[in-house]
Protein backbone atom coordinates (compact mmCIF):
# COMPACT_ATOMS: atom_id res chain seq x y z
CA UNK A 1 0.00 0.00 0.00
CA UNK A 2 2.35 2.67 1.33
CA UNK A 3 6.27 2.52 0.56
CA UNK A 4 8.43 5.00 2.19
CA UNK A 5 12.20 4.95 1.11
CA UNK A 6 15.33 7.41 2.90
CA UNK A 7 13.16 10.36 3.03
CA UNK A 8 14.87 13.20 4.00
CA UNK A 9 13.25 16.66 5.25
CA UNK A 10 14.98 19.95 6.10
CA UNK A 11 13.18 23.42 7.51
CA UNK A 12 16.25 25.84 6.69
CA UNK A 13 19.42 24.23 8.38
CA UNK A 14 17.85 21.64 10.45
CA UNK A 15 16.89 18.43 9.39
CA UNK A 16 13.35 16.73 10.98
CA UNK A 17 13.49 13.71 8.81
CA UNK A 18 16.84 12.05 8.40
CA UNK A 19 16.20 8.90 6.17
CA UNK A 20 12.51 7.06 7.41
CA UNK A 21 12.69 4.41 5.59
CA UNK A 22 9.56 2.01 6.10
CA UNK A 23 6.64 0.18 4.34
CA UNK A 24 2.91 -0.23 5.27
CA UNK A 25 0.45 -3.74 3.70
CA UNK A 26 -2.78 -3.17 2.43
CA UNK A 27 -4.81 -3.45 5.43
CA UNK A 28 -2.41 -3.00 8.37
CA UNK A 29 -2.63 -0.67 11.48
CA UNK A 30 0.52 0.34 11.90
CA UNK A 31 1.47 3.00 14.93
CA UNK A 32 3.75 5.33 15.04
CA UNK A 33 5.62 6.57 18.14
CA UNK A 34 8.43 8.93 19.35
CA UNK A 35 9.10 11.27 21.72
CA UNK A 36 7.92 15.22 20.50
CA UNK A 37 10.25 16.79 17.69
CA UNK A 38 11.24 13.35 16.89
CA UNK A 39 9.19 13.93 13.55
CA UNK A 40 6.12 12.16 13.80
CA UNK A 41 4.05 15.06 12.40
CA UNK A 42 6.03 16.42 9.46
CA UNK A 43 6.52 12.43 8.44
CA UNK A 44 2.69 13.15 8.34
CA UNK A 45 2.87 16.30 6.43
CA UNK A 46 5.02 14.21 3.74
CA UNK A 47 3.10 11.54 3.01
CA UNK A 48 -0.45 13.68 2.34
CA UNK A 49 1.70 16.04 0.41
CA UNK A 50 1.87 19.31 2.42
CA UNK A 51 5.40 19.28 2.60
CA UNK A 52 7.88 18.34 -0.03
CA UNK A 53 10.61 16.22 0.92
CA UNK A 54 14.51 16.81 0.40
CA UNK A 55 15.50 13.43 -0.92
CA UNK A 56 13.97 10.34 -0.78
CA UNK A 57 10.94 8.47 -2.49
CA UNK A 58 7.06 7.58 -1.47
CA UNK A 59 4.72 5.32 -3.53
CA UNK A 60 1.14 4.50 -2.54
CA UNK A 61 -0.36 1.90 -4.24
CA UNK A 62 2.57 1.16 -6.60
CA UNK A 63 3.05 5.09 -7.70
CA UNK A 64 5.19 7.16 -6.78
CA UNK A 65 3.84 10.12 -5.16
CA UNK A 66 7.12 11.84 -4.13
CA UNK A 67 5.69 15.05 -5.71
CA UNK A 68 2.65 15.25 -5.66
CA UNK A 69 0.23 17.64 -3.92
CA UNK A 70 -1.93 17.33 -0.88
CA UNK A 71 -4.84 17.43 -2.84
CA UNK A 72 -4.16 14.89 -5.66
CA UNK A 73 -3.01 12.37 -2.68
CA UNK A 74 -6.29 13.24 -1.15
CA UNK A 75 -7.61 12.02 -4.39
CA UNK A 76 -5.67 8.37 -4.70
CA UNK A 77 -7.06 7.91 -1.47
CA UNK A 78 -4.66 8.95 1.04
CA UNK A 79 -7.01 10.47 4.44
CA UNK A 80 -5.73 12.97 6.86
CA UNK A 81 -7.06 13.41 10.71
CA UNK A 82 -5.17 16.46 11.87
CA UNK A 83 -4.01 16.49 15.37
CA UNK A 84 -5.85 19.54 15.79
CA UNK A 85 -9.15 18.79 14.79
CA UNK A 86 -9.76 19.36 10.79
CA UNK A 87 -13.21 19.54 10.68
CA UNK A 88 -14.96 22.79 9.20
CA UNK A 89 -16.18 24.15 12.52
CA UNK A 90 -18.56 26.99 10.75
CA UNK A 91 -20.29 24.47 8.91
CA UNK A 92 -23.02 22.03 9.66
CA UNK A 93 -22.03 18.09 10.85
CA UNK A 94 -23.98 17.24 7.99
CA UNK A 95 -22.34 19.87 5.19
CA UNK A 96 -18.73 18.27 6.52
CA UNK A 97 -19.70 15.10 5.60
CA UNK A 98 -21.33 16.51 2.16
CA UNK A 99 -18.01 18.51 1.65
CA UNK A 100 -16.36 15.23 1.11
CA UNK A 101 -18.88 13.35 -0.90
CA UNK A 102 -19.41 16.22 -2.94
CA UNK A 103 -16.08 16.99 -3.67
CA UNK A 104 -15.27 12.86 -4.54
CA UNK A 105 -17.57 13.61 -7.68
CA UNK A 106 -16.37 17.08 -8.48
CA UNK A 107 -19.30 17.71 -9.94
CA UNK A 108 -21.43 21.73 -9.61
CA UNK A 109 -25.14 20.94 -7.69
CA UNK A 110 -27.85 23.07 -6.65
CA UNK A 111 -30.13 21.81 -4.09
CA UNK A 112 -32.74 21.08 -6.80
CA UNK A 113 -30.50 18.64 -8.41
CA UNK A 114 -31.06 14.85 -7.75
CA UNK A 115 -27.61 14.43 -6.71
CA UNK A 116 -28.05 17.27 -4.08
CA UNK A 117 -30.56 15.34 -2.34
CA UNK A 118 -29.03 11.71 -2.98
CA UNK A 119 -25.65 13.35 -1.17
CA UNK A 120 -27.52 14.49 1.90
CA UNK A 121 -28.99 11.16 1.99
CA UNK A 122 -25.72 9.76 2.15
CA UNK A 123 -23.82 11.82 4.40
CA UNK A 124 -26.59 10.85 7.02
CA UNK A 125 -25.53 7.06 6.51
CA UNK A 126 -21.81 8.09 7.43
CA UNK A 127 -23.14 9.93 10.72
CA UNK A 128 -25.05 7.09 11.73
CA UNK A 129 -21.79 4.99 11.29
CA UNK A 130 -20.34 7.54 14.05
CA UNK A 131 -23.59 8.29 16.39
CA UNK A 132 -23.64 11.30 15.01
CA UNK A 133 -26.95 11.42 13.24
CA UNK A 134 -28.72 13.63 15.70
CA UNK A 135 -26.60 16.23 15.37
CA UNK A 136 -26.91 16.78 11.35
CA UNK A 137 -28.04 19.85 11.57
CA UNK A 138 -25.57 21.36 14.66
CA UNK A 139 -22.64 23.57 13.75
CA UNK A 140 -19.75 21.01 13.39
CA UNK A 141 -17.86 23.63 16.25
CA UNK A 142 -20.25 22.98 18.64
CA UNK A 143 -19.32 19.22 18.92
CA UNK A 144 -17.23 17.88 21.73
CA UNK A 145 -13.30 16.69 20.92
CA UNK A 146 -14.26 13.56 20.57
CA UNK A 147 -17.40 13.65 18.76
CA UNK A 148 -15.10 16.34 16.21
CA UNK A 149 -12.81 13.32 15.69
CA UNK A 150 -15.16 11.00 14.86
CA UNK A 151 -16.68 13.08 12.39
CA UNK A 152 -13.53 14.06 11.05
CA UNK A 153 -12.54 10.12 10.55
CA UNK A 154 -16.46 9.54 9.14
CA UNK A 155 -15.74 12.49 6.39
CA UNK A 156 -12.34 10.66 5.32
CA UNK A 157 -14.28 7.67 5.03
CA UNK A 158 -17.20 9.15 3.20
CA UNK A 159 -14.38 10.69 0.90
CA UNK A 160 -13.24 6.81 0.37
CA UNK A 161 -9.47 7.35 1.74
CA UNK A 162 -8.02 3.63 1.73
CA UNK A 163 -5.39 4.54 4.11
CA UNK A 164 -6.36 6.94 7.44
CA UNK A 165 -3.13 8.91 8.71
CA UNK A 166 -4.62 9.59 12.33
CA UNK A 167 -2.26 12.43 14.44
CA UNK A 168 -3.34 11.57 17.68
CA UNK A 169 -6.64 11.02 17.38
CA UNK A 170 -7.07 10.58 21.06
CA UNK A 171 -5.89 14.01 22.20
CA UNK A 172 -8.46 16.55 23.38
CA UNK A 173 -11.07 13.52 23.81
CA UNK A 174 -12.36 12.47 26.81
CA UNK A 175 -11.83 8.89 28.15
CA UNK A 176 -15.54 7.69 27.51
CA UNK A 177 -14.86 9.25 23.57
CA UNK A 178 -11.84 7.33 23.41
CA UNK A 179 -13.31 4.31 23.82
CA UNK A 180 -15.62 5.78 20.99
CA UNK A 181 -12.76 6.31 18.58
CA UNK A 182 -10.92 2.88 19.28
CA UNK A 183 -14.42 1.44 18.12
CA UNK A 184 -14.38 3.65 15.03
CA UNK A 185 -11.06 2.34 14.29
CA UNK A 186 -11.50 -1.70 14.98
CA UNK A 187 -14.23 -0.64 12.17
CA UNK A 188 -11.85 0.65 9.81
CA UNK A 189 -9.92 -2.57 10.13
CA UNK A 190 -12.79 -4.63 9.46
CA UNK A 191 -13.07 -2.32 6.39
CA UNK A 192 -10.52 -3.06 5.38
CA UNK A 193 -8.47 -0.05 5.19
CA UNK A 194 -5.10 0.90 6.21
CA UNK A 195 -4.49 2.58 8.98
CA UNK A 196 -1.17 4.74 10.13
CA UNK A 197 -1.86 6.40 14.10
CA UNK A 198 0.81 8.48 15.37
CA UNK A 199 -0.44 8.36 19.52
CA UNK A 200 1.61 8.81 22.82
CA UNK A 201 -0.76 6.73 24.76
CA UNK A 202 1.16 3.14 24.21
CA UNK A 203 -1.85 1.03 25.57
CA UNK A 204 -3.80 2.60 22.80
CA UNK A 205 -1.91 1.87 20.43
CA UNK A 206 -1.01 -1.79 21.42
CA UNK A 207 -4.83 -2.77 21.72
CA UNK A 208 -5.02 -1.79 18.01
CA UNK A 209 -1.86 -2.56 15.71
CA UNK A 210 -0.13 -5.15 14.70
CA UNK A 211 3.32 -2.83 14.47
CA UNK A 212 5.05 -0.45 16.05
CA UNK A 213 7.44 2.07 14.28
CA UNK A 214 9.55 4.08 16.82
CA UNK A 215 10.80 7.60 15.81
CA UNK A 216 13.61 9.45 17.24
CA UNK A 217 15.49 12.56 15.52
CA UNK A 218 14.01 11.64 12.06
CA UNK A 219 14.84 7.98 11.86
CA UNK A 220 12.98 4.64 12.42
CA UNK A 221 14.85 3.09 15.52
CA UNK A 222 12.77 0.18 16.20
CA UNK A 223 10.39 -0.99 13.47
CA UNK A 224 8.41 -4.50 14.98
CA UNK A 225 5.88 -5.87 17.12
CA UNK A 226 3.83 -4.09 20.44
CA UNK A 227 5.78 -6.84 22.31
CA UNK A 228 9.44 -6.36 21.66
CA UNK A 229 9.11 -2.36 21.52
CA UNK A 230 7.11 -2.64 24.52
CA UNK A 231 10.28 -4.44 26.28
CA UNK A 232 12.85 -2.50 24.34
CA UNK A 233 15.33 -0.86 26.35
CA UNK A 234 15.83 1.55 23.28
CA UNK A 235 12.07 2.77 23.98
CA UNK A 236 13.09 3.68 28.07
CA UNK A 237 16.51 5.57 26.87
CA UNK A 238 14.57 7.98 24.17
CA UNK A 239 11.24 8.40 26.33
CA UNK A 240 13.54 8.45 30.13
CA UNK A 241 16.99 9.33 28.53
CA UNK A 242 19.80 7.61 30.73
CA UNK A 243 18.66 5.07 33.44
CA UNK A 244 20.04 5.61 36.60
CA UNK A 245 23.38 4.52 37.36
CA UNK A 246 24.31 5.69 33.65
CA UNK A 247 27.87 7.81 34.01
CA UNK A 248 27.58 11.32 32.54
CA UNK A 249 28.99 11.87 29.74
CA UNK B 1 -37.26 66.21 4.49
CA UNK B 2 -38.15 66.43 0.37
CA UNK B 3 -34.48 65.59 -0.25
CA UNK B 4 -34.46 62.35 1.93
CA UNK B 5 -36.58 60.43 -0.85
CA UNK B 6 -33.34 61.11 -3.55
CA UNK B 7 -30.54 60.86 -0.48
CA UNK B 8 -31.98 57.34 -0.23
CA UNK B 9 -31.70 56.25 -3.59
CA UNK B 10 -28.03 58.08 -4.08
CA UNK B 11 -26.88 56.05 -1.01
CA UNK B 12 -28.22 52.58 -2.78
CA UNK B 13 -26.32 53.68 -6.03
CA UNK B 14 -23.54 54.57 -4.36
CA UNK B 15 -23.70 51.14 -1.79
CA UNK B 16 -24.63 48.89 -5.22
CA UNK B 17 -21.49 50.02 -6.74
CA UNK B 18 -19.35 49.71 -3.53
CA UNK B 19 -21.16 46.55 -2.82
CA UNK B 20 -19.94 44.81 -6.40
CA UNK B 21 -16.35 45.93 -5.83
CA UNK B 22 -16.01 45.21 -1.97
CA UNK B 23 -17.28 41.40 -2.05
CA UNK B 24 -14.19 40.49 -4.71
CA UNK B 25 -12.22 41.86 -1.89
CA UNK B 26 -13.69 39.65 0.76
CA UNK B 27 -13.59 36.67 -1.12
CA UNK B 28 -9.87 37.03 -1.82
CA UNK B 29 -9.38 37.96 2.31
CA UNK B 30 -11.80 35.23 3.13
CA UNK B 31 -9.81 32.33 0.87
CA UNK B 32 -6.61 33.40 0.67
CA UNK B 33 -6.09 35.88 3.31
CA UNK B 34 -5.07 38.42 1.12
CA UNK B 35 -5.72 42.02 1.05
CA UNK B 36 -5.49 42.99 -2.01
CA UNK B 37 -4.79 47.01 -2.47
CA UNK B 38 -4.99 47.04 -5.80
CA UNK B 39 -8.94 46.16 -6.19
CA UNK B 40 -10.04 49.73 -6.79
CA UNK B 41 -6.82 49.27 -9.44
CA UNK B 42 -8.98 46.34 -11.17
CA UNK B 43 -12.20 47.71 -11.03
CA UNK B 44 -10.60 51.13 -13.22
CA UNK B 45 -8.65 48.65 -15.41
CA UNK B 46 -12.41 47.07 -16.31
CA UNK B 47 -13.88 50.32 -16.96
CA UNK B 48 -10.73 51.41 -19.05
CA UNK B 49 -11.01 48.07 -20.59
CA UNK B 50 -14.88 48.57 -21.40
CA UNK B 51 -13.58 52.41 -22.96
CA UNK B 52 -10.88 51.03 -25.10
CA UNK B 53 -13.60 48.55 -26.73
CA UNK B 54 -16.89 50.23 -26.65
CA UNK B 55 -15.10 54.49 -27.04
CA UNK B 56 -12.23 53.41 -29.20
CA UNK B 57 -12.81 50.50 -31.51
CA UNK B 58 -16.46 51.70 -31.30
CA UNK B 59 -17.81 47.91 -30.52
CA UNK B 60 -21.35 47.35 -29.63
CA UNK B 61 -22.17 46.71 -26.42
CA UNK B 62 -22.46 42.92 -26.34
CA UNK B 63 -18.68 42.80 -27.70
CA UNK B 64 -17.44 45.20 -25.84
CA UNK B 65 -18.57 43.43 -22.57
CA UNK B 66 -16.84 40.30 -23.66
CA UNK B 67 -13.91 41.68 -24.51
CA UNK B 68 -13.71 43.66 -21.16
CA UNK B 69 -14.21 40.53 -19.17
CA UNK B 70 -11.89 38.25 -21.43
CA UNK B 71 -9.65 41.28 -20.70
CA UNK B 72 -10.11 41.20 -16.72
CA UNK B 73 -9.91 37.30 -16.46
CA UNK B 74 -6.12 38.12 -18.05
CA UNK B 75 -5.34 40.83 -15.87
CA UNK B 76 -7.04 39.17 -12.75
CA UNK B 77 -5.06 35.95 -13.49
CA UNK B 78 -1.58 37.60 -14.33
CA UNK B 79 -2.39 39.49 -11.33
CA UNK B 80 -2.42 36.27 -9.12
CA UNK B 81 0.18 34.46 -10.39
CA UNK B 82 2.85 37.08 -10.31
CA UNK B 83 2.03 39.17 -7.55
CA UNK B 84 0.20 37.09 -5.13
CA UNK B 85 0.64 33.41 -5.39
CA UNK B 86 4.49 33.54 -4.74
CA UNK B 87 3.91 35.51 -1.82
CA UNK B 88 0.97 34.17 0.09
CA UNK B 89 2.33 32.00 1.70
CA UNK B 90 4.87 34.31 4.17
CA UNK B 91 1.74 36.03 4.97
CA UNK B 92 -0.62 38.82 4.28
CA UNK B 93 1.87 41.57 5.30
CA UNK B 94 4.03 41.06 2.44
CA UNK B 95 0.62 40.54 0.11
CA UNK B 96 -0.57 43.84 1.22
CA UNK B 97 2.98 45.01 -0.05
CA UNK B 98 3.11 42.75 -3.55
CA UNK B 99 -1.05 44.48 -4.11
CA UNK B 100 0.29 48.11 -3.22
CA UNK B 101 3.32 47.24 -6.45
CA UNK B 102 0.73 46.00 -8.42
CA UNK B 103 -2.11 48.82 -8.08
CA UNK B 104 0.98 51.74 -9.01
CA UNK B 105 1.42 49.66 -11.91
CA UNK B 106 -1.75 49.49 -12.94
CA UNK B 107 -2.51 52.96 -12.70
CA UNK B 108 0.64 53.83 -14.61
CA UNK B 109 0.00 51.63 -16.98
CA UNK B 110 -3.59 52.97 -17.94
CA UNK B 111 -2.28 56.54 -17.52
CA UNK B 112 0.98 55.62 -20.28
CA UNK B 113 -1.96 54.06 -22.14
CA UNK B 114 -4.74 56.13 -22.62
CA UNK B 115 -3.54 59.39 -20.52
CA UNK B 116 -4.29 61.08 -17.20
CA UNK B 117 -7.43 63.17 -18.53
CA UNK B 118 -11.06 62.14 -17.01
CA UNK B 119 -13.55 60.24 -19.54
CA UNK B 120 -16.84 59.01 -19.55
CA UNK B 121 -18.05 56.39 -21.37
CA UNK B 122 -21.19 58.27 -22.73
CA UNK B 123 -24.15 56.76 -22.12
CA UNK B 124 -26.00 59.39 -24.24
CA UNK B 125 -30.19 58.13 -23.59
CA UNK B 126 -28.72 56.17 -20.54
CA UNK B 127 -27.71 59.69 -18.76
CA UNK B 128 -31.34 61.52 -18.94
CA UNK B 129 -33.25 61.42 -15.81
CA UNK B 130 -36.54 59.57 -14.78
CA UNK B 131 -38.85 62.17 -12.47
CA UNK B 132 -40.29 58.97 -10.13
CA UNK B 133 -42.23 61.03 -7.56
CA UNK B 134 -40.07 63.45 -6.08
CA UNK B 135 -36.81 61.46 -7.24
CA UNK B 136 -34.44 61.83 -10.42
CA UNK B 137 -32.82 58.74 -11.32
CA UNK B 138 -31.42 57.63 -14.59
CA UNK B 139 -31.62 54.48 -16.24
CA UNK B 140 -27.97 53.11 -15.86
CA UNK B 141 -28.44 54.27 -12.28
CA UNK B 142 -31.65 51.52 -12.15
CA UNK B 143 -29.20 48.65 -13.78
CA UNK B 144 -26.27 49.69 -10.79
CA UNK B 145 -29.16 48.83 -8.40
CA UNK B 146 -31.29 46.16 -9.74
CA UNK B 147 -27.67 43.85 -11.07
CA UNK B 148 -26.19 44.38 -7.26
CA UNK B 149 -29.14 43.10 -6.27
CA UNK B 150 -29.25 39.92 -8.94
CA UNK B 151 -25.43 39.64 -8.86
CA UNK B 152 -25.63 39.36 -5.32
CA UNK B 153 -28.45 37.16 -5.11
CA UNK B 154 -26.78 34.50 -7.33
CA UNK B 155 -23.79 35.15 -5.36
CA UNK B 156 -25.44 34.15 -2.35
CA UNK B 157 -26.79 31.08 -3.95
CA UNK B 158 -23.74 30.03 -5.08
CA UNK B 159 -21.47 29.75 -1.54
CA UNK B 160 -24.57 29.13 0.22
CA UNK B 161 -26.39 26.44 -1.44
CA UNK B 162 -24.22 24.77 -4.37
CA UNK B 163 -21.36 22.18 -3.85
CA UNK B 164 -19.16 24.67 -5.38
CA UNK B 165 -19.66 27.20 -2.56
CA UNK B 166 -19.42 24.56 0.13
CA UNK B 167 -16.07 23.96 -0.90
CA UNK B 168 -15.32 27.62 -1.02
CA UNK B 169 -15.88 27.66 2.61
CA UNK B 170 -14.03 24.42 3.25
CA UNK B 171 -11.03 26.15 1.36
CA UNK B 172 -12.00 29.50 3.80
CA UNK B 173 -11.98 27.72 6.70
CA UNK B 174 -9.10 25.55 7.12
CA UNK B 175 -7.31 24.94 3.39
CA UNK B 176 -5.77 22.23 4.73
CA UNK B 177 -8.45 19.99 5.74
CA UNK B 178 -9.69 20.70 2.38
CA UNK B 179 -6.91 19.89 0.44
CA UNK B 180 -7.29 16.81 2.45
CA UNK B 181 -10.65 15.82 0.38
CA UNK B 182 -9.30 16.51 -2.52
CA UNK B 183 -10.14 20.13 -3.17
CA UNK B 184 -7.46 22.06 -4.97
CA UNK B 185 -6.21 25.30 -3.36
CA UNK B 186 -4.50 26.99 -6.17
CA UNK B 187 -7.58 26.25 -8.74
CA UNK B 188 -10.51 27.52 -5.81
CA UNK B 189 -8.07 30.77 -5.87
CA UNK B 190 -7.91 31.37 -9.47
CA UNK B 191 -11.76 30.68 -9.70
CA UNK B 192 -12.41 33.11 -6.53
CA UNK B 193 -9.98 35.85 -7.26
CA UNK B 194 -10.56 36.34 -11.33
CA UNK B 195 -14.20 35.99 -10.21
CA UNK B 196 -13.56 38.92 -7.65
CA UNK B 197 -11.66 41.10 -10.72
CA UNK B 198 -14.53 40.38 -13.21
CA UNK B 199 -17.18 41.92 -10.20
CA UNK B 200 -14.67 44.53 -10.07
CA UNK B 201 -14.44 45.18 -13.77
CA UNK B 202 -18.05 45.09 -13.94
CA UNK B 203 -17.97 47.77 -10.53
CA UNK B 204 -15.96 49.74 -12.59
CA UNK B 205 -17.70 49.91 -16.23
CA UNK B 206 -20.60 50.77 -13.97
CA UNK B 207 -18.67 54.03 -12.55
CA UNK B 208 -17.82 54.67 -15.92
CA UNK B 209 -21.37 55.12 -17.21
CA UNK B 210 -22.60 57.09 -13.85
CA UNK B 211 -19.72 59.52 -13.37
CA UNK B 212 -16.45 59.59 -14.79
CA UNK B 213 -13.10 57.53 -15.22
CA UNK B 214 -9.21 58.48 -14.39
CA UNK B 215 -6.39 56.58 -13.92
CA UNK B 216 -6.09 57.90 -10.16
CA UNK B 217 -9.49 56.52 -9.17
CA UNK B 218 -8.27 52.84 -8.12
CA UNK B 219 -7.20 53.95 -4.76
CA UNK B 220 -10.67 56.15 -3.73
CA UNK B 221 -12.49 52.79 -4.67
CA UNK B 222 -9.65 50.39 -3.17
CA UNK B 223 -9.95 52.55 0.22
CA UNK B 224 -13.72 52.43 0.02
CA UNK B 225 -13.93 48.75 -0.46
CA UNK B 226 -11.48 48.64 2.74
CA UNK B 227 -13.97 50.29 4.64
CA UNK B 228 -17.10 48.24 3.86
CA UNK B 229 -14.66 45.07 4.86
CA UNK B 230 -13.58 46.34 7.76
CA UNK B 231 -17.06 47.74 8.49
CA UNK B 232 -18.83 44.49 8.02
CA UNK B 233 -16.18 42.41 9.02
CA UNK B 234 -12.69 41.26 7.30
CA UNK B 235 -13.35 38.44 4.95
CA UNK B 236 -17.30 38.26 5.58
CA UNK B 237 -18.61 38.91 2.93
CA UNK B 238 -22.37 39.60 3.47
CA UNK B 239 -20.77 41.64 6.41
CA UNK B 240 -19.11 43.44 3.66
CA UNK B 241 -22.39 44.44 1.44
CA UNK B 242 -23.56 45.54 4.54
CA UNK B 243 -20.72 47.90 5.24
CA UNK B 244 -21.25 48.96 1.80
CA UNK B 245 -24.73 50.41 1.98
CA UNK B 246 -24.21 51.33 5.18
CA UNK B 247 -21.04 53.76 3.62
CA UNK B 248 -23.10 54.45 0.62
CA UNK B 249 -25.54 55.75 3.13
CA UNK B 250 -23.15 57.48 5.64
CA UNK B 251 -21.67 59.70 2.68
CA UNK B 252 -24.67 60.85 0.90
CA UNK B 253 -26.69 61.55 4.11
CA UNK B 254 -24.21 63.38 5.55
CA UNK B 255 -23.25 65.56 2.60
CA UNK B 256 -26.67 66.01 1.30
CA UNK B 257 -28.87 66.63 4.77
CA UNK B 258 -28.32 70.24 6.26
CA UNK B 259 -27.50 70.37 10.04
CA UNK B 260 -28.70 73.73 11.17
CA UNK B 261 -27.66 75.51 8.65
CA UNK B 262 -24.37 73.65 8.55
CA UNK B 263 -23.81 71.21 6.15
CA UNK B 264 -20.57 68.82 5.04
CA UNK B 265 -19.51 69.99 1.51
CA UNK B 266 -19.30 67.31 -1.03
CA UNK B 267 -15.50 67.33 -1.56
CA UNK B 268 -15.08 65.54 1.88
CA UNK B 269 -17.42 62.95 0.90
CA UNK B 270 -14.45 60.24 0.51
CA UNK B 271 -13.35 61.05 3.92
CA UNK B 272 -16.04 59.13 5.46
CA UNK B 273 -14.62 56.00 4.15
CA UNK B 274 -11.48 56.94 6.35
CA UNK B 275 -13.62 58.31 9.40
CA UNK B 276 -15.48 54.55 9.05
CA UNK B 277 -12.06 52.74 9.27
CA UNK B 278 -10.33 54.39 12.25
CA UNK B 279 -13.85 54.29 14.23
CA UNK B 280 -14.54 50.78 13.60
CA UNK B 281 -10.80 49.62 14.45
CA UNK B 282 -11.19 51.47 17.39
CA UNK B 283 -14.07 50.23 18.70
CA UNK B 284 -14.97 47.04 17.10
CA UNK B 285 -12.10 45.49 15.29
CA UNK B 286 -13.59 42.29 14.28
CA UNK B 287 -16.03 44.35 12.44
CA UNK B 288 -20.19 43.73 12.84
CA UNK B 289 -20.65 41.11 11.89
CA UNK B 290 -17.06 39.51 12.23
CA UNK B 291 -15.79 36.82 13.98
CA UNK B 292 -12.05 36.38 14.96
CA UNK B 293 -12.15 33.14 12.71
CA UNK B 294 -12.13 33.57 8.89
CA UNK B 295 -15.45 33.21 7.04
CA UNK B 296 -16.56 32.67 3.31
Amino acid sequence: MLQITDLHLKFGRTSILNGVTFSVKDGEQLGIIGPNGSGKTTLFNCISGFHLPHKGTLSFKQQDVTRLPANEKARLGMGRVFQNFGIFREMTVLENIVAALESKHGRILFPWSAQYKTDRARAREFLELVGLAGKAEEKAGTLSGGQMRLLEIARSIAFGADLFLLDEPTAGVSPKMKGEVEGLLRQLREMGKTVLIIEHDLHFIQRLCERIVVLDVGKVILDDTPEVVRRSPLLQEIYFGAQPGDSPK
Amino acid sequence: MEILPQLFVNALISGSIYALAGVGLALAYGLLRVLNFAHGHLMMVGAYLFYFFSVQLGYSLPVSALGTAVGAVIVGWLSLEIFIVPFYRYGPLLTFITSLCLSNILEAGISMLFGVNVKSLTPGAAAQSIEIGSVYITPIQIVIILSAIIILSLIALVIHSSSFGLRVRAMAESPESAESLGISRRRMSFIVFVGGTLLAAYAGVMVGYETNMQPTMGTSYTVKAFAAMILGGLGNIWGTVVGSYILGFVENFAIGLDFGGYSVPAGYKDAFAFVIILLVLLFRPQGLFGTRGRKA
